[in-house]
Formats: structure tokens, sequence, C-alpha cells
């Protein structure tokens, strides 16, 4: 059985003229479309009959269905009144960057987004845009067969637990999976729900009491609070690595504005680092320990004093207004 | 003898021999100008400055100072190659010029015919082509090069002596030849340069070698002299000296299929680089050179010329090393196809916008423009959005504003050398997005810019024939590109360049007629030179550097010609006002006034002068510009006597009808009579009235001024005065005690009805209470109220046009004499959201005569723009 499935994997990808033509032929491994610039950009062109039309594309592209998918600078020429029709249902992506390998499932979710040379590497066979898209068609198919799985599962935890795992794939993962997750469990006992739609960015805001990233200036922020938050995402089990760092490296940061420093300061990357030493957090920490590490704060005199004048003057501004605003009244 | 002493005498005899076998090059060197006495320390030291290899000296380099005197020239060198360009007699230039008129008077601009360009461009394909000749390439050695100034003088002679006189047909004929032009922008060229700098730079073989072939392409050359900013033309020579030795293919000769090829397209890409990174302000904002690159630069064989400003080499700032691999990134990308397919046809000017790409900023860097080239191509209408992948985050996810140092350093070490990248993966704010933006098209190939709005940051992408704004929240007025070829840093000045590139055909004859008008002025013949510029300021009208240096000249030229400078004026006026008002009146302001105001002696005639510019307006075109100065250096000019400025004000009520954006002269003229006598005032408000009288639809464009200028003045018997047909009709409701008071705001928006409708907005009625926005979320605008005499403030209410303040606090003050202030209230940012505000001071209402509300911005720009304020008593408050 084994023998067969891997045969069955192995077998080289279909391609087709048009994408909804693609998606129509489009089995389990859905559709891998490649976005060149006919009239503008020469070396997606090349990169068409080098990388895309070869054996090894059709290899690495597994059972997807290959589609080439030109992109005009002027829509309005022959050539591209000639290919409209190939693009047919798919949607302009938001950026129309070329070259680029765009993966869909079969329903036409798009799933993977291969940009550029960081995505496709830089030689004429784009060996890295192969490894790419074998692994992220591999991720697809486990992303398949975890939600068969979770389909199969009776038991509410066990299917969570699938479920939870086929969110935290490296592929875009379809909206599908939180509404299951919604359903299987409404009041997110598990904690599935939070972790996929965590935004650490939403949550550092709400902090900083700020809408759009834009401090008040006369914010003071609570240290304690802070911390008592950024501890506890930081303890929580439902949190992925990287959240769980960028949550921390507020309290991080924040600590550095409040004077603390060396060992201390040291401690918190450290502790940060080891959640995940891979992430971008988890890599920059060595050097931010260096950075940050090595700060010393010693207020001068002179400092200390301009500091306690500058209370005192708020201070007595602030009984002013009191005394003023004391005998209005606003109606409503 | 040593094989120095060989070289040098094999020098001396190829002198020699060529002297004897270019018999027409005697009669160059017997030409008047060139007999003039002259310094042989150029002829004679050639080979101080180089060693045995050819190197340059670059102990002599470094120690160069810039110095221009004239007469240090050298006649001796070798020019066989000049003469033999062809047998043209050399004529006396004073042949060609008319006969002399002492006084000038005759002589009238406008007696020159206008301008019939007899190949206009028909189509787009002809516009973008530089030339409507064939490419041209010239025969002239690198080894006239050596000696620069008598080379100069040469084709100066040259020049005047192709040239059959300064008439149109004259001229136009001159253009037809390629030659000719190939040495007026050769002379061009030596006329920007540094020539000490030059001659040291061309004595070095490899660098001579490898420019030689630049220096005589015609298209090449001309793009390089008059397509871009070229400030210091000699330092860019020798950049491209060295890229020329870093990538051997660069000087390639031309194909002849006519098919841009590559070596042909980095020859362009190689100039437009040198021009951007030479440009002087630049210099400062590299950092210094270290010693020990500047011992690498000179083991890499860069010449390093002084600076402009004359400071020494240990100062010079690191250009050439950014510039170089920036000139090797092109060189790449165009050698492996990885750039737009457009690029390769771009023109000349467009090139110095993709190339010259800022090399001082960390998203010019090489490597930081690979990365974009590689992962962001996109086609060129798409980078109107590519700002888009930056996430616009104000604090890092350390909690670090975006104005601190930590907000990318703890990520550098994540990006080395790759700050696009940083900044997509850390994120930024507007002026990081439009960076980006605008970074990723020109590394692609596609033209763009970044632009300073107030308090934000936007770019534009050039695709279509047209700039397209782009993260742009101001209105064109107020965006300042961060770059022009004129080194005016306007949206308008940005468009009008494109404009005249556009018309590539005729901006190229153009900029060869005032090149031609140089050589004119050098050769101390200035009034050929006039008639050449305003030959080119008809041919191109809106081309701003002709009327700056056709007004240098004339400056020096007509400072006793009174009947001269009104022609001059008049012409202007004609040619430029009904179109480019604005234009017209900053050229009138910079260039010609500071001149021709010395030389009109009569009040008389200056206004006459200035009804010149009055008479061809058409509109203001655009009301945000600041008229006033144009209005008082006219006005301050006419002295002391009041009959003249009587008709002076008289000439501005008389156009207020025709014009209507002449409401901001009305305001500038109400104002500045306060200055005058209690009979001019009274006499400027009769003209005022006669105007309304005269042409009732200008009633309330002069109210509007009018009133504007009694707010700013603080009078509130005239501003009243003028209100009183605008008040709102409040039968029965009760009067607020505001009404009668006047409204003074920081700054006004540009809409006369908000300004009539002020009285109404404080006496009961509704109206708009508007101020400008502020140019930043620091900035701060307020609105006071002025009452007639001490009025109690027992209720205040204000209304909003939507919230009351739209991205901060409002602040609520009080004061007795419009300088010290006493806070009165504080508006959070919910009450601030709200669109009223109704408040009772129930204790102790304060009596006061100012009213002060400011929106001070926090999360944006401030702006006053209010529907009403109604204050009222404590008889009157319920």
């Amino acid at each position: 059985m084994c023998a067969l499935c891997c045969c069955v994997y192995a077998a080289a990808a279909e391609r087709a003229k048009g994408f909804d033509e693609a998606l129509s032929k489009a089995g389990s491994d859905g559709v891998a479309v490649y976005c060149y610039g006919p009239d503008w950009n020469p070396r997606s062109v090349r990169l068409l009959q080098s990388f895309w039309n070869t054996p090894a594309a059709e290899e690495a592209a597994c059972n997807a269905v290959m589609v080439a998918v030109p992109f005009y600078e002027d829509n309005s020429s022959p050539a591209a009144q000639k290919d409209s029709g190939i693009r047919g249902s798919m949607s302009a992506p938001r950026f129309q960057v070329c070259p680029t390998v765009l993966l869909f499932t079969k329903e036409g979710h798009l799933y993977a987004t291969l940009q550029g040379n960081d995505y496709l590497g830089n030689d004429a066979k784009c060996s890295l845009g192969l490894k790419n898209m074998r692994d992220k068609i591999h991720a697809l198919r486990e992303f398949q067969k975890l939600m068969q799985e979770a389909d199969a599962e009776e038991k509410t935890a066990k299917k969570l637990e699938l479920l939870g795992k086929a969110a935290d794939l490296p592929i875009d993962v379809p909206r599908e999976v939180i509404d299951r997750i919604t359903a299987a469990d409404p009041q997110d006992k598990a904690g599935y729900h939070r972790r996929i739609t965590f935004n650490a960015r939403a949550f550092m805001y709400e902090l900083m009491e700020t809408k759009d990233g834009f401090l008040k200036p006369d914010f003071e922020p609570d240290m304690q609070k802070i911390r008592k938050e950024c501890e506890a995402i930081f303890k929580s089990k439902n949190i992925r690595p990287r959240d769980k760092q960028a949550v921390y490296n507020l309290y991080i940061g924040q600590s550095r504005r409040e004077h603390v420093q060396g060992n201390r300061l040291r401690g918190m990357i450290r502790k940060s680092q080891k959640v995940d030493e891979h992430t971008d957090y988890g890599r920059l920490s060595p050097n931010l320990m260096k950075l940050w590490g090595s700060l010393k704060h010693r207020p001068t005199p002179e400092n200390r004093r301009k500091n306690a004048a500058a209370k005192r003057e708020k201070a007595r501004q602030e009984r002013s207004k009191k005394r003023a605003e004391r005998n209005i009244e606003i109606h409503k | 003898m040593k094989p120095k002493h060989i070289l040098l005498l094999t020098f001396i005899i190829g002198l020699s021999g060529g002297y004897l076998a270019a018999p027409k090059l005697f009669s160059l060197l017997s030409d008047r100008n060139a007999l003039q006495p002259e310094d042989s320390t150029a002829a004679t030291a050639p080979e101080t400055a180089t060693d045995a290899d050819g190197e340059m000296d670059y102990g002599t380099l470094i120690g160069y100072t810039p110095d221009k005197t004239p007469g240090q020239d050298d006649d001796k060198a070798e020019d066989d190659d000049l003469a033999s360009l062809d047998g043209a007699e050399f004529t006396d230039s004073e042949e060609m010029e008319e006969e002399d008129d002492p006084e000038g008077e005759n002589t009238s601009p406008t007696r020159i015919t206008t301008y019939k360009p007899k190949h206009k461009p028909t189509s787009v394909d002809e516009t973008r082509k530089p030339f409507r000749e064939q490419t041209f390439t010239g025969k002239l050695k690198s080894g006239n090069w050596k000696a620069p100034k008598p080379l100069k003088r040469r084709l100066a002679s040259k020049l005047r002596s192709r040239l059959k006189g300064v008439d149109q047909q004259s001229v136009e004929s001159f253009l037809k030849d390629p030659e000719a032009r190939l040495m007026l922008a050769q002379w061009e060229l030596l006329n920007r340069c540094n020539l000490d700098v030059l001659a040291k730079l061309m004595r070095n073989n490899r660098s001579a070698k490898a420019l030689e072939p630049l220096l005589n392409d015609l298209e090449w050359l001309s793009g390089f002299v008059y397509d871009g900013e070229l400030q210091n033309a000699e330092i860019a020579l020798s950049m491209i000296a060295h890229f020329a030795q870093v990538d051997p293919n660069m000087s390639k000769d031309l194909p002849l299929d006519g098919q841009p090829a590559s070596p042909w397209l980095k020859r362009r890409v190689a100039g437009a680089i040198a021009t951007q990174f030479t440009r002087n302000k630049w210099y400062g904002e590299a950092p210094p050179l270290t010693r020990e690159e500047i011992a690498e630069m000179k083991k890499l064989g860069y010449a390093m010329p002084s600076m402009p400003d004359g400071s020494r080499n240990k100062d010079k700032k690191d250009v050439f090393r950014a510039a170089r691999e920036r000139y090797l990134f092109f060189a790449e990308s165009i050698d492996q196809g990885l750039l737009h397919s457009q690029f390769g046809q771009l023109p000349t000017w467009q090139l110095h916008f993709v190339c010259g790409w800022k090399g001082h900023s960390p998203f010019g860097t090489a490597s930081t423009m690979r990365w974009l080239r590689d992962n962001c191509a996109a086609p060129a209408s798409a980078y109107v959005g590519m700002c888009g992948q930056v996430p616009y985050y104000p604090i890092n996810v350390y909690g670090d504003s975006i104005h601190s140092e930590w907000y990318y350093q703890p990520f550098d070490v994540l990006y080395p050398g790759n700050f696009a990248k940083e900044t997509r993966d850390v994120g930024a704010v507007c002026g990081g997005l439009s960076h980006f933006g605008a970074s990723s098209a020109c590394s692609f190939g596609v033209p763009a810019i970044t632009m300073g709005e107030p308090g934000h940051c936007a770019y534009a992408v050039y695709f279509d024939g047209k700039w397209h704004p782009s993260n742009s929240i101001a209105g064109e007025d107020k965006r300042s590109p961060h770059y022009g070829i004129w080194g005016e840093y306007t949206w308008k000045a940005l468009q009008m360049q494109t404009d005249m590139y556009e018309q590539a055909a005729i901006t190229r004859d153009a900029q060869l007629v005032i090149s031609l008008a140089g050589v004119m002025k050098d050769c101390r013949n200035p009034n050929n030179a006039l008639r050449l510029y305003e030959l080119a300021a008809q041919m191109q009208p809106l081309n701003r550097p002709i009327w700056a240096q056709y007004m240098q000249t004339a400056s020096g030229t007509l400072a006793k010609r009174p009947r001269r400078w009104l022609g001059v004026n008049e012409f202007l006026c004609k040619s430029i006002a009904p179109d480019e008002p604005q234009h017209c009146a900053d050229l009138l302001l910079q260039t010609v006034y500071p001149d021709m105001l010395k030389a009109l002696r009569s009040p008389k005639q200056k206004l006459e002068a200035f009804e010149s510019y009055f008479r061809h307006l058409r509109s203001i075109d655009n009301a945000q510009w600041d008229v006033s100065a144009l209005l008082s250096t006219q006005y301050q000019s006419l002295g002391k006597a009041t009959i003249y400025k009587k008709r002076y004000l008289q000439m501005l009520a008389d156009n207020v009808a025709r014009v209507p954006e002449f409401g901001s002269m009305i305001t500038w003229a109400v104002k500045n009579a306060t200055h005058e006598s209690k009979a001019v005032q009274r006499e400027l408000q009769e003209m005022l009235q006669g105007a309304i009288a005269t042409t009732p639809a200008a009633k309330d464009l002069i109210s509007a001024a009018v009133i504007r200028a009694a707010e700013e003045l603080g009078d509130i018997e005239m501003a009243n005065e003028w209100s009183k047909d605008y008040l709102p009709d409040t039968a029965g409701a009760p009067v607020p005690v505001s009404a009668g008071a006047l409204v003074t705001l920081s700054s006004y928006a540009e809409n006369q009805e908000y300004i009539l409708s002020h009285a109404a907005a404080i006496a009961g009625g509704e109206g708009h209470i508007t101020s400008e926005q502020s140019d930043s979320s620091q900035g701060s605008e307020s609105v006071t109220l002025v009452f007639p005499k001490r009025t109690n403030l027992a209720r205040i209410e204000i209304l909003g046009h939507g919230k009351l303040s739209a991205n901060g606090y409002l602040y609520l003050e009080t004061s007795q004499d419009g300088k010290t202030w006493k806070h009165l209230i504080e508006l959070g940012e919910e009450e601030s959201a709200e669109s009223k505000l109704d408040m009772s001071i129930t204790k102790n209402p304060p009596s006061v005569r100012y009213l002060r509300i400011t929106d001070k911005g926090m999360k944006g720009p401030a702006q006053i723009n209010f529907r009403a304020i109604r204050v009222y008593d404590k008889k009157n408050a319920k």
C-alpha cells in the first residue's frame, strides 16, 4: 500500500493552459501557478523555460496541475488580449511581483506564495524554488491528512489536537480550520482558537493604551501590569513560541526604558531566546544581550534635579487645572 | 636618455609637426581671443603630473585648490584633430553683431520674431528621441583635453565662426550641423568644469583613453551636460573614467543599427550616476573618508579633486565608493537582463531618477537595491502600491518608537546591508514605506521619487508619461519632491521639467542655444548673448534655467537701459504670466527686479512694469503661494510719493473683477494700507466700494479679502462693517454675546465663503470657522474670539463639522490682554471626538476680552473646523 502511495505521489504533474482548466483538473495537490511578466520582466520569461517548463519542476510540483499565468504591463496590447483568458477566475495577487509561484488548493484557496529570489533562488533552475514548492505541497498533504483524521475522530480533545496541529503547519491555512475549532470548542477551553488567532501586536497596543501605535504624550506605562500580562502570555501553553517571544519583548523593552540593566536585562533576553532559538527574535538575542546588556544608566545630579522640578511643575499645573474645572459643567 | 625624456621629445616633435601639418590651426591660433596673454604652465608641465606609467600624481591633485583665474591658459597643446574638423574661416564675432546702440533703447526684445520650430514632434517616439539628427561621433583626440583652457577658447572661436547670425534662421541652420552641436556640448562641458582639475584628470592616460569615446559621442555628451543637475562636472568625469576602468565593456562603440545595446546604455547610466553622486548636496551627507580609505582609493585609481567649497582632501566624502557600487549594480543588471524591459528606452533625464536614486540613503546601497530588484520586481504601475508590503508600525516589538535609535538597531544583525528587507520585516512609518516603494521601483529600473509633505513622506512613480503620487495625503502644492533637475524641489517644478523633457527635440535645441549664448557671453559679446537667450526663451518659455541665465546676463548688460529693461519685463510677463503666474512672480523677484528697479528711476516707469504683470495674468493659478512678497516689493519700490501708491492700489482694485483670485492681493493691500496715511486708507476703501459698484459679482470676493485683512489686523470695526451683509436671521433666538466679536485664526483655509461666514458662525447662525491643517501632529491650530469689551463667559457652545477635533485635544483659554493666557478647560480625546460642546461655568464665570480655542494634534495634524461658536453671558445663558 505504501509503495502504491509512493508511486502515486511520485507521478509528475500535469499541465494546463489556464487557471480555470487547472482547477477543474486539480487533485488533492491543487494547482501550482507560475506568474511572469512577458512584456516587462525578461528574467521571469527566461525562467519560464529554464525552471518552470522543465521535468524538475514537474517533479517538484508532485501531483499539482501546473499553469503559467502572464501579467502584462500593457493590458491593452494584442498579446495581453490574446492571453486574457489564462488567468480566468484567479484573483490578482496584492503585489504583482514576478517571478512568483502561487500554490492553490483544489478549492482555489491560496496556501503558499513563493515570491522572488528569497523563495525561488537566484539560479536559472530555481533550485530553492523547487525545494520550497515540494515542501509546501507536502505540507498541504500533511494538512489534508490531519483534517481527515480530525473528521474521523470522535473525541473532542483529540480532534482539537489534530486541528491545532494542522493549523501550525507552515502554510496559510483556510479559515475553515478556525471555524471547525470554534464549532468543536465554542468556549475555547482547550485554547486552540486563541493560539491560532492571537495577535501579539494588538495585545501589545492594548497594553500601551494605543489603537494605532502612536503613544499618547502623557502615557505612563504601568510596569506591574505589563509584567503580569506578559508573564501570563509567556507561561501560557496555547501561544505559539514566536508570539510568546514577541509579547515578552515588550516587557524587555519596557524594562530597559525603566533602566533595568546588566545581568537582569540579559537574563530576560536569554529567557525569551530559550523559547525558540530559531525564530528571528531568538536569533537576534545574542546581539541584543551585547547591545543592551552593557547599557548603564546613571542619572546625573543635574538630571535628577531637572526631573524633580518637572514633576513639581506638572503637579502644580494639575492642581490649577482641577481648580478651574471644578466650576465647569458640561451638558451632554 | 631616459624613457621619460624620449617621451617628452616625441611630444614636442609631435606638436611641431602638428603646426606644420595644419595650416588652419595657425589661423585659429591667430584668432583675436587666442592671442590673449596666457600662461604656458599647462603645456610645459603635462608630464609633471604624470609618472612614467601614465598614472596620475595624486599628491598633486590632492593638494590642488580650485582656481579659475582667466589668462593662465596654454595655447601650445596639440590640436591637429580639432583643426581637421572642418575648414571654416574664422571671422570676427563683431561682424555678425548689429550696429551697437549705445543707449540700447532701440533694441527691444519685441523685435525678435516668435520662434517657430520647423520640426514639431509628431509622435511619442520622436519626442523621446533626444536628437533629430543621426548619432554623431567626433574625432577630437584625448590629447586636446589635456589643455582644456585653450581648447575651450578654440571651440568658442570655431563656434562663432560657424554661426552666421543670431536670428532664428541662422541659429536653426547652425543647429542642423551635428558637428556644431557636438562642439557646443563640448564647450558647455568645459564651461562647467574646473579646468585645472580636468587637465590633471586627462593627463592620466587611462582616464583619457576611457573618456575619449564618450566626449566625442554627441548623444552621450549632450545627455551628460544637459539632462541633469551637473554641478561638479570634472569630479563626475573622473568617476566615469573609473567606471570605465572597472567595466571595460562600458566604452565599446555604439551599434549602428540604432538599437540601444548594452554598452550604449551603460554609458548613459554611468553619466547619470556620476552626475547625481557629485551633486553638492550629497557631499555633505556622506561620511568622511578615513585615511585608510583615501589610501585605498588612490590605489584603485580614483581622482580626488578638491571640494567645491575649497575644503581639502582629508575632508572629502565617500561618494566614489558608493557611486562605483551603484554603477556595478546597474551594469550587472543590464548585462544579465534583470531590469524592467523599458529601462533601455528611458531617456537620460529619467535615468537620473532611476540610477541616481538616493546614494546617501540606506535604501540606496547596492545590496539593498539588489534585494529589491530580485524580490519586488513588478510592472511599473504596480509600484504605486508597493509600499503596502511594509507594515505601518510606529513602535517596534520592543515598544521603542520609530524615532528612537533602538527601533531598527536590534534587528540590524539579521539584515546586514539590506535595509529594505529589514524595513519590510520590522515595520516603518510613512518615510520607510515611501522609501521602500520608490526604492523598489528604481531598483528595477522604473523612475520614482520620494516627496516631503507636511508631517508626512510620500512618493511618486513615473509611468504612462506622468508622475503618479502614492502614499500621499497632501495637495499638489504641498508636495516637495526630493530631487529636481533644476534644483527646484516642488511638485509643480517636477511637472514642468517632465513636460519640458517630454518635448525632447525642442528642449535640446533650447539648451544648445543657451550654450551658444554662453559662448557669446564668454567672448564678451553680451548683446548677441542676450538675443540668443531671448530666442531660447521664446522656444521654451517655461524653461526656468533659460530665464535665470538670461536675467543674469541682462543684469550686467542693461544696467543703464531702462527702456530695454521694460522690454525684457514685458517679454517675461507675456511669455509666462498667463500660464504660470507664480513661476513668473518668482523670476521677477529673483532675477528681474533686483537690477531692473535700479535701472528704472521714475516711479511711472516702475508702475508700467508692474502693470505688465497684472495685465497678462489670467488667474493666480494656485492661491496657496504667497503673493504678498511680490506686491510688497513692487509697492515699496514706488517710494514715498502718495500719488503712485494710490495708482498702484487702484491698479489692484481694477483687476479684482477680472481675476477672481485677486482676493489675496486685496487682503495684502488693506493690511499694507495701515502703514499709510488715513487718506490712503480711506481712498482704498472707496476704490474697493467702487469696484463692487462697477462689478457686483466681485462683492463676495472683495468683502472676504477685506474681512480677512481686518481679522489679521485685529480691526473689529472694519470686520463688522464689511460683515453686516452676511449676518444670519436669528429672529426670536437669544443672541449670543459673541455676536460682533472678531474671529482670528492661526491659519486660514483658502475659501472665501468660509471667511464670509465667520460673523454668522459666532452670532447664532452657522458657518465655517476653519483653519488649515497643521504641518504635523506636533503642530497646533487655534481660533481666537476678540470681544469688543470685557465679556462675561457663562456658557460656551461649540459645534463642529463632524468631530470637534479629528486628531487631538482641545484647550480653551481666556485672556484680558491677548498675551497672558489662563487655562479654562481641557477636552480629552473622548470629549474632543464629540460633534458638540455645551458647557456652563457655574461659579464665578470669568469676564474677559479674549477666548482662545486650540487644537493640539496628537495623533495627526491639528485643524480648527467649527460650525459655530456661541458665547453667552449670565443674562442669556439659559
